[in-house]
């Protein structure tokens, strides 16, 4: 086996086992033991590999998780505050509460004084008044994200020279909005703390 | 507190539950933490961008329709945040390309472990992004290449040549900086 040979094949070998299983394939193995250059550097890379992975998934300290957390908390903002209505009612009838509670308001503004009304508004009237400010404005939920913007990904083209291969061209926007789409996308099995170093798969986490 | 992710994030947007905050991002800043490591190396890094990361879910956190999809959601947050980093990163070393850093190695001289992790953190860094995603992806954090193209937008063949040419250039790298025969 030539070097260049030997490399191809090492590199499609790490494409689908892991650094140290190379160790196994017989005429990889073969050719490391002939070819002094091709060890040397099979070892610089395994090895740093190896040393790099175990540096990276390192346990933290429990006061790192801690500080992170507080840093985070101190930079976000605490999620809109109620209105004073949206308490007054469990949430899924809100709307129909906020409803319930304007039609009360608008008899009242008729009917509650009956004798200073000298005529029944016009509709024109009636319109303008939900025109105005008004203190049962229903708040409805904008989770609602806008369409997807396209994705933006390397033509294949573009792989003809591998210093070519730089541009990260999606946009927050782009990522924002896509997630909503991403359901069957990846899903990477949990719990997190116990799978640094392990594979992982696309199973959607289950929790009690 | 305990809960699916869906219900943590519902109490902590319409009752503002500091637990539910809590219970978020104990469920996934270790997730989130090593998976953005492997890409930026550096652990003052991986904890800036996690840090943003979560920031940026967060305060977006409304956007997100499908809520039980929050974990997809929030690592691709991250990758991209990683991304953005290695971008600007790679800015400030194009100044200082890692093979002008010339170093004395003789034949006889093996490189210590340090040395040989340092090198291959340096060589990591210089390589194109695409190609050092991947690469750190695959052979730091062990992710399949299907995993790989969900997170970072691409084909799985391009994740594959990414990692091909990554591993060709790194090994060229690893070559001038003193592993020659
Ligand atoms: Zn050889």
């Amino acid at each position: 086996m030539k070097c260049r040979e030997f490399w191809q094949k090492a590199c499609t070998h790490l494409e689908d086992h892991e650094l140290e299983r190379l160790e196994t394939s017989g005429p990889l193995k073969e050719h490391l033991r002939k070819c002094k250059r091709c060890a040397r550097q099979w070892d610089g890379i395994s090895q740093g590999f190896s040393q790099l992975r175990e540096d990276i998934h390192k346990d933290m300290d429990p006061s790192f998780w801690q500080d992170m957390r507080r840093e985070v908390r101190s930079q976000i903002k605490r999620p809109d505050e109620k209105k004073w209505y949206q308490g007054l009612f469990p949430r899924p009838f809100a709307w129909a509460g906020a409803l319930a509670a304007s039609l009360v308001a608008l008899f009242f503004l008729f009917h509650g004084q009956p004798h200073k009304v000298t005529r029944f508004p016009a509709a024109q009237d009636i319109v303008a008044m939900f025109d105005q400010s008004d203190p049962f404005e229903v708040d409805l939920p904008t989770n609602e994200i806008a369409t997807a913007s396209p994705k933006t990904d390397m033509d294949d083209d573009e792989l003809t020279d591998p210093y070519l291969l730089t541009g990260v061209s999606d946009s927050w926007s782009g990522v924002l909005d896509e997630a909503g789409q991403d359901e069957q996308g990846m899903e990477m099995k949990g719990p997190a703390s116990k799978d640094k170093t392990g594979s992982v798969s696309l199973v959607a986490p289950k929790r009690a | 507190m305990t809960g699916n992710d869906s219900d943590l994030i519902n109490a902590w947007l319409h009752d503002g539950d500091e637990r539910a905050f809590s219970a978020l991002m104990t469920r996934y800043q270790e997730q989130v933490f090593y998976l953005v490591r492997s890409m930026v190396l550096d652990v003052e890094d991986a904890k800036d961008v996690t840090q943003k990361a979560f920031i940026k879910a967060f305060n977006n956190l409304k956007r997100l329709r499908k809520k039980d999809n929050f974990r997809g959601w929030l690592l691709k947050i991250a990758v991209n945040l990683a991304r953005d980093h290695l971008r600007t990163r790679r800015k400030h070393l194009a100044l200082e390309p890692w093979t002008a850093k010339g170093t004395e190695v003789t034949p006889e001289r093996r490189m210590m472990d340090r040395e040989i992790k340092r090198h291959l953190k340096e060589a990591l860094l210089s390589l194109p992004p695409r190609q050092q995603e991947v690469v750190g992806l695959r052979l730091l954090k062990g992710l399949s290449f299907k995993e790989i193209s969900h997170l970072l937008d691409m084909k799985e063949k391009t994740a594959r040549t990414n990692f091909h040419f990554g591993l060709k250039a790194l090994r060229a790298l690893m070559a001038q900086r003193g592993l020659r025969p």
